[in-house]
């Protein structure tokens, strides 16, 4: 249990600022009202997760990359918000499809990884 | 100092989702739970910090970005649901969909006005 602990608290530390790093990456190119830095660092790494459930089983690794770098690298709570303020400043119909998106692609991602490695 | 900041949030906030697993039973429940807390606490933090902005800023970002991002998670949220679909187990990946989407955003919301509440007052 104390290899969980220490894959996780590794995992995590690096999965957050990948995640940030990413996001200031794509928003010096981006400056439209989609929030698409957490956007894509959800669909990826829900697909990497799909990935990975295919491929290692309970383990170091899966505490190290699942729980810790990917669970850290996507987040939940900032698209929570995002979808929160995008509704208060008026863009409903554009909180309804980044809610909507982030889900059915994110979801269909997750399982276009486990698929594809299975050998499709 | 902001990546400092996020590598320490970011570990903190991921042994917290493992030690709310360790507590609650593992699983999409407990997930859905962890998501719904966070978005509740991301909601207040980030309009009240705003406000009143005594933290600097990389401690603002090590929290948010880093603990409470790292605290939620995106990716086991998308790998649970699919494990319900291929379950065939429909009602409960409804559930869990709805949930977490409606649930989360909600209480985002509440915190989001909690926080406005308590910055005018």
């Amino acid at each position: 249990m104390m290899e969980a602990w220490l894959a996780v608290l590794l995992g995590g530390a690096l999965g957050a600022p990948l995640r940030y790093g990413l996001g200031q990456l794509i928003i010096k190119r981006w400056s439209g009202a989609w929030p698409l830095p957490t956007f894509l660092v959800n669909v990826l790494g829900s697909f990497c997760m799909g990935l990975l459930v295919a491929v290692t089983a309970e383990g170091t690794l899966r505490w190290f990359l699942g729980t810790g770098v990917l669970g850290a690298f996507t987040t939940f709570s900032t698209f929570g918000v995002e979808a929160v303020t995008l509704w208060e400043r008026g863009r409903t119909g554009l909180a309804i499809a980044y809610v909507l998106a982030s889900a059915c692609i994110g979801i269909g991602a997750a399982g276009l990884g486990y698929v594809w490695n299975l050998g499709w | 100092m902001v990546y400092a900041a996020l590598f320490v949030g970011g570990a903190l906030g991921a042994m917290l989702r493992l030690a709310a697993g360790e507590i609650l039973p593992y699983g999409a429940w407990t997930t859905m739970g962890i998501n719904w807390l966070g978005c509740l606490v991301l909601g207040f933090f980030l309009p009240y910090t705003a406000v009143k902005g005594k933290l600097p800023e990389a401690v603002r970002i090590g929290i948010s970005a880093g603990v409470l991002g790292g605290f939620t998670t995106f990716s086991t949220f998308s790998v649970e649901t699919l494990a319900f679909v291929q379950q065939e187990r429909w009602w409960s990946a409804l559930l869990y969909v709805g949930g977490s989407l409606l649930g989360g955003i909600a209480l985002a919301g509440c915190g989001w006005l909690a926080a406005r509440r308590t910055v005018r007052a």
